[in-house]
């Protein structure tokens, strides 16, 4: 029986020890490597904590996360990737909420980690993994371990400026891989071409079906996307076969005529997920690798990548927009106009159950309840729902078409965003006396339009302190007086009018 | 020159072109950012850029993008 990866992965170690897991541009782990650190590492970190708590993973992204990864999973613990980049002051919101038991770094982030004044023991990675590996203590741990169990938490963008932390069970994730697997006939023949960042979910199948298959996740550097004729090569010279990227990194290779330097034609497989795939850019990449299969997949970070997917299958008009298709097997999705289920055709809430639930936000009961909720159309049990405030409908042939977003979240470069977050920000800078942010959806901008008296360059230099790359607005614009509405609040649509040229997505 | 870092600046004004030699290893700019100035390049000077020029050499600094830009005002004229 399969409780947690650790049982998928000591049966592929088994069957292939020696072929490589995880390779990056420096190191390559092989199963039997993985296995070895992440024994010594598990051994490390149980040395500090009980079972079922954090391990804040804080390091730049390498082939050596995963042994960091697995290593907490061996403790019975369960594992938080943060990336060595992201601004001190959003790291410490998330071990506030966390108060994690242990800290994992390397050479590079060890000052970083320390710095953070956890309660947390802080470990090196090379410290964890010298240690002889302690069978007896990892059996006994493992005995206790159940599929229900937390394997990671990662952290999205939250509206009231502080990130909530969605939890992710062994089962969900062993679930989702299953599944992928059987769909895409991925083995150990299959190589992942690594994209996105490890604390975002879109990287989830990159780490898990390895675990499963025995395949190969090669790990590029990330300017290799920002030039995309280099990540073309890379693919081509790996001769990788499955990309699982965000749409973003799709269309900067059309954008950046990348096509014109390198054709990978070893890719069979390019799976997309994250954000709207536009018709435009997929038919280039269908031009020139005309026989891979396309599937656009939809799912939140609280539902373990993906809970719907659509195989592209024939042609589309480059102003189409692609379904979001059907539910991915063992999960149901349900679409609500309040309490109330929609008929087809019908706009509605886009509305989660299955296996691939979240089991709600790390230390936020609150939060929680507001989204995960019981299904209104069932009455007779127990069975939990999870609200994605997006809204769809089904169409003719009974496939979901996403139809907006019901709040303020956005998608930029595949990340979600709250636009709460960033004015929480903005508003608490010193000088500013109120602020707004607006999402250009033609140009994926965001514009922040603040009330006060601080420089531009100033509070742009705040917001760095505060806030990922991903998040800090592409224009600041400084306003004499903040319009507002008959009900007192910001005149958004007012701001709108002036300010973003592109209207938003209908 | 003056006239290009003065365009650069108004796309991207949280970037310091002006003095900023690395602004590719040190994650200054970003994909979004590659493609906007690659955009208003060949929107201001009427030049396509080729697929092999859009190079991490080519962008290291708004020394090195002007010169990329030259060389393909030379290639048109």
């Amino acid at each position: 029986m399969h409780h947690t990866v650790l049982d998928y992965f000591e049966q592929t170690l088994r069957r292939c020890p020696e072929k490589a897991a995880f390779a990056d541009m420096t190191e390559s782990y092989s199963y039997e490597r993985l296995s070895r650190e992440a024994r010594a590492i598990g051994t490390s970190v149980a040395g500090q904590t009980a079972p079922c708590r954090p391990v804040l993973v804080y390091m730049e992204k390498r082939a050596a996360c995963l042994a960091a990864f697995l290593g907490a999973v061996y403790a019975g613990c369960f594992y938080v990737p943060v990336d060595a980049g992201m601004p001190a002051d959003r790291v410490r919101l998330i071990t506030d909420c966390l108060d994690p038991a242990v800290i994992l770094c390397d050479a590079d982030s060890h000052d970083k980690a320390l710095q953070l004044q956890t309660s947390a023991a802080v470990l090196t990675l090379d410290e964890a993994s010298s240690v002889t590996p302690d069978e007896a203590l990892l059996t006994g741990i493992r005995r206790r371990m159940k599929s229900t169990d937390l394997l990671y938490v990662l952290f999205t963008s939250g509206s009231t400026g502080v990130p909530k932390g969605v939890t992710i069970s062994h089962l969900a994730v062993t679930d989702f891989t299953e599944w992928i697997c059987e769909r895409y006939g991925f083995d150990e023949h299959s190589s992942f071409c690594n994209q996105a960042p490890f604390y975002f979910d879109a990287s989830v199948p990159d780490l898990f079906i390895p675990l499963y298959t025995g395949a190969t996740t090669f790990i590029p550097p990330k300017t290799y996307y920002t030039f995309p004729k280099k990540i073309l090569r890379y693919v081509a010279e790996h001769a990788i076969n499955t990309l699982i990227w965000v749409p973003s990194a799709l269309c900067n290779v059309v954008n950046c005529k990348a096509f014109d330097v390198c054709v990978p034609d070893c890719v069979k497989t390019v799976i997309f997920c994250g954000e709207v795939m536009p018709c435009k850019h997929l038919n280039v990449w269908r031009k020139h690798i005309p026989d891979a299969l396309y599937v656009n997949m939809y799912g939140p970070t609280e539902a373990t990548y993906a809970c719907t997917y659509y195989e592209i299958r024939r042609d589309f008009a480059d102003d189409e927009a692609l379904p979001l298709g059907a539910a991915c097997e063992n999960s149901t999705i349900l679409l609500f106009e309040n309490d109330r289920r929609c008929a087809p055709g019908e706009i509605g809430e886009l509305c989660i159950t299955g296996q691939c639930l979240s089991q709600g936000y790390y230390n936020a009961p609150e939060r929680t309840a507001a989204v995960f909720v019981q299904n209104p159309a069932q009455t007779a049990w127990t069975e939990t729902m999870y609200r994605t405030g997006d809204l769809a409908y089904e169409d003719a042939d009974g496939n979901l078409i996403f139809a907006g977003r019901k709040d303020d979240q956005i998608k930029r470069l595949g990340h979600r965003i709250e636009l709460g977050e960033i004015e929480t920000h903005l508003r608490a800078a010193a000088g500013v006396s109120n602020a707004c942010c607006l999402f250009d959806h033609e140009t994926n901008d965001i514009i922040a339009v603040y009330a006060g008296d601080v420089a531009e360059q100033t509070l742009l230099e705040y917001l760095r302190e505060k806030l990922p790359d991903y998040m800090i607005p592409t224009r600041l614009v400084h306003t004499a007086v903040m319009p507002m509405n008959l009900n007192g609040k910001i005149d958004r649509q007012k701001l709108k009018e002036e300010y973003v040229k592109g209207s938003p997505v209908k | 020159m003056n006239e290009f870092l003065a365009m650069l600046q108004q796309l991207k004004p949280h970037v310091d072109f002006a003095s900023g030699d690395d602004l590719v290893e040190s994650g200054v700019l970003d994909s979004l950012d590659i493609f906007d100035i690659i955009e208003a390049i060949e929107a201001t000077y009427g030049v396509e850029i080729d697929g092999e020029d859009v190079d991490p050499d080519h962008f290291v600094s708004a020394e090195h993008m002007w010169r990329l830009v030259q060389r393909y005002l030379e290639q048109t004229n």
